[in-house]
């Protein structure tokens, strides 16, 4: 019985990240428990914002639930007695936004998949693990960041969500200069658009005649695969969950 | 007109081609020579007083201390905070780019992953940059490789593979295809210093080169014959500096150990600690070396930086290198040979009773610890320490924070002599041709140690800071101050200039932010 009772986190830890039930039930315990501190949105409030915690975003499991279970000295983070099951849900539901592409496995073959990358040109301007371009965003943690239905999503219809920093973007400078590429970061006064030769263009509202926000992505829809290839493809992308914390380019601005 | 004609040779320094842009700033210390010259001179001594804040970029996880100098090429700026994170930002706007954050593999020291790195271990001075990739060292001994462009991690490697880490702090150095690192930990009793150097493009080790060498090579007799070797600090922690014409790189290194203050378990000089070395940059081998602190019992690392200077010396021009040590003395060295040409105190030093022809400092033997406690001067902080001095040719002057202090030393450890002397902190200008302060400017306010940095202009200015945060601009020649301005937070780093479009911006870090100012 203890040792069942020892193997019971894990147990329930495997089945919770996607099961949308336990997840209900943490979103009411992290309403009541967490939302005072941590905010509704879990972006801040008097507490931290969990989208910066390296602990909430890439560490293991057992931490953050041990965290909860023992709070942290010395901070108005305290323990909080209650039953396991209820503070993995709260782990659960936290995930769900944190790292949103935990679940099972994607069937498919990887390997075949990591092929369909190559072939198909994606790494031209994604990186995988520190090897390809730069004009779309590092894949090396998609896995982590997004549920597999969505990486599916992103390959067909690549428009239906532009990930933050990369919408598309034409300038016409008074110069009569014209240029293309993703905005990664702009306000009042300047934009900073990544060109699709890999080199910045850091300009001033006032130097720019024309900007036009594309709505669709740079990146082409991908057809011609096979179901079989786009299969392999999304378990390969989901393969990927390197803990990086990259936060948006937004996040420094609140 | 002398004075013009002696200006214009001393100004003829060649640098390194990679660095003649003189818009940017690409290593810790501008360019390979380690002067932290910058050739700008939009903002002088006749506008300064009218520099203004540009743009303000806050950290938002906050460091302890912010210790790096922001590089800056074709008008993005780059910098590190502490051993875990990277920015890439817009270097006339301050807006964000992209950021890297590094999952430390294993906290430094404790080798439990859920312990936070030891203190010290989490600082860091900040980048190296070539071609589409950046450097920096990590609080976990690592050195990344990271692109340029989108700040994804491209490699990474340890650079105290198998070995215990105790961080890596220090700017990485870029020569040629090889980015070039060192260690901390010297003060740990469990390390043996190496430098080394990684293939740019694959991360891999091309080369190591210990500072303390195994029986059986060269100076090992500098030790005694025991194992003492292998945990003798002299520890890389700084940036080195080069020169492409000699095909040499100059390293500074660490205080000799196990034990810092007690050295009757390493009779001997314990080579190479507390030296200057010159290596090959494609193998590492070392050409010569000129010890400052030979048996160093007042930790006292060499680890200031090595500026290359071109300059006349007594009527001759001559290849210098120049280093203001922690133990108070300014050294001139000839950079061909090794060969020492001078000493003199730049702030209270009363360790050595002399130097020998050769340049071997003899110390006092008062000046010992012991178990009554030995008064000496500096104190354990240094006459300076790391914070990087800056020398500028059209003054002849080497610009650097100072500290005139005492300390008692005891084989146990040291303290400070508060009774006979309050420790005084400085900002010094001494000249290069004589060694002697041409102008001091003497900080009021709190005389903790100031490891604020320097650096000078084209524009007749050189800039420095208060321990409290005043970030100062003053006139390079005199020392009177033009401008000043309270950035509300403590600076533990060195400013740098740099150009975007035809406006001169003047950054430095402070405490948990970078600022920038310009003229209206």
């Amino acid at each position: 019985m203890r040792f069942l009772l020892a193997l019971l986190p894990a147990i329930l830890w495997g089945q919770l990240p996607s099961d949308p039930a336990a997840i209900a039930k943490g979103e009411v315990l992290y309403r009541n428990t967490c939302a005072g501190c941590h905010g509704p949105n879990l972006r801040g409030g008097e507490g931290p914002n969990l989208f910066h915690s390296r602990m909430v975003v890439g560490g293991p499991p057992r931490n953050f639930f041990s965290l909860l279970s023992k709070g942290r000295p010395n901070t108005e983070m305290i323990p909080f007695r209650l039953p396991e099951e209820q503070l993995w849900q709260i782990v659960a539901y936290v995930y769900s936004h944190t790292r949103p592409g935990l679940g099972p496995p994607v069937p498919g073959d990887v390997a075949a998949g990591e092929h369909v990358f190559e072939q198909a040109g994606c790494r031209g301007c994604h990186m995988v693990s520190g090897k390809g371009g730069v004009l779309g965003p590092d894949l090396s943690s998609l896995g982590l960041r997004m549920p597999a239905e969505k990486i599916r999503e992103s390959i067909v219809n690549p428009s239906a969500e532009i990930a933050e920093g990369y919408s598309a973007v034409r300038i016409t400078l008074r110069t009569g200069q014209s240029m293309g590429g993703t905005l990664r970061n702009h306000d009042n006064f300047s934009y900073q658009v990544l060109r699709q030769d890999g080199e910045y263009a850091l300009i001033d509202h006032a130097e720019a005649s024309k900007i036009e926000r594309l709505s669709h992505s740079l990146m082409p829809a991908t057809t011609g695969l096979s179901p079989e290839q786009l299969q392999n493809l999304v378990a390969f992308l989901h393969r990927q969950r390197a803990p990086i914390l990259k936060f948006p380019v937004t996040f420094f601005n609140y | 007109m002398l004075f013009l004609a002696l200006t214009l040779t001393l100004s003829a320094q060649t640098i390194d081609p990679r660095y003649a842009n003189p818009n940017d700033w690409l290593t810790y210390d501008r360019d390979n020579t380690g002067r932290r010259f910058s050739p700008l001179a939009q903002i002088t001594r006749a506008n300064v007083a009218q520099m203004k804040a540009e743009w303000v970029f806050q950290i938002t996880r906050l460091p302890t201390r912010s210790e790096a100098t922001p590089l800056v090429r074709d008008g993005i700026m780059y910098f590190t905070v502490g051993g875990e994170e990277a920015y890439a930002l817009d270097a006339r706007t301050g807006r964000v780019l992209w950021n890297y954050l590094h999952k430390p593999a294993v906290s430094t020291e404790s080798g439990d992953p859920s312990q936070p790195p030891r203190q010290g271990a989490n600082w860091n001075r900040g980048m190296a940059i070539s071609g589409t990739r950046v450097f920096m060292a990590t609080s976990d001994c690592r050195l990344l490789g990271i692109d340029a462009r989108n700040g994804s991690l491209v490699w990474q490697s340890n650079v105290r593979e198998g070995l215990p880490c105790f961080g890596t702090t220090g700017a990485p150095l870029i020569l040629g295809s090889r980015v070039l690192l060192g260690e901390r930990g010297g003060d740990t009793g469990q390390l043996r210093g190496h430098l080394d150097a990684y293939e740019v493009e694959t991360g891999k080790l091309s080369w190591r080169w210990f500072t303390i060498p195994a029986p059986g090579e060269p100076h090992a007799d500098s030790w005694p014959a025991t194992d003492v070797w292998k945990v003798g600090g002299a520890a890389t922690w700084t940036s080195g500096t080069h020169d492409p014409d000699l095909n040499l790189v100059y390293w500074p290194t660490g205080n000799p150990g196990p034990k810092d203050f007690d050295g009757s378990d390493r009779k001997g000089d314990n080579l190479f600690s507390n030296s200057v070395v010159a290596l090959r940059p494609a193998s590492g081998e070392r050409v010569w070396h000129y010890q400052f602190t030979p048996h160093d019992v007042w930790d006292w690392d060499s680890n200031e930086t090595p500026v290359l200077i071109d300059a006349l010396w007594q009527g001759t021009p001559r290849k210098l290198l120049v280093q203001a040590n922690r133990n108070g003395y300014l050294y001139v060295v000839d950079r061909t040979s090794g060969r020492f040409l001078r000493a003199t105190p730049f702030a209270k030093a009363t360790w050595a009773k002399e130097f020998t022809s050769e340049g071997r400092a003899i110390p006092r033997a008062t000046a010992i610890p012991n178990a009554k406690g030995a008064r000496v001067c500096p104190d354990v902080h240094g006459g300076t320490n790391w914070q990087p001095p800056a020398y500028n040719p059209q003054t002849g002057l080497m610009y650097l924070t100072a500290r005139d202090s005492c300390g008692i030393y005891f084989p146990t450890g040291p303290t400070i002599d508060l009774e006979t002397q309050q420790p005084q902190q400085y900002f010094r200008a001494v000249e290069l041709a004589t060694g002697k302060v041409r102008w001091e400017y003497a900080f009021e306010g709190v005389q903790e140690v100031n490891h604020a940095g320097a650096m000078t202009t084209a524009g007749g200015l050189v800039f420095f800071s208060s321990r409290e945060g005043q970030f100062l601009a003053a006139d390079a020649g005199t020392g009177k101050v033009l401008w000043h301005f309270n950035t509300g937070g403590a600076i533990r780093a060195g400013p740098m200039t740099y150009s975007v479009r035809g406006k001169q911006y003047v950054a430095i870090m402070s405490k948990a932010a970078v600022f920038t100012f310009a003229l209206p």
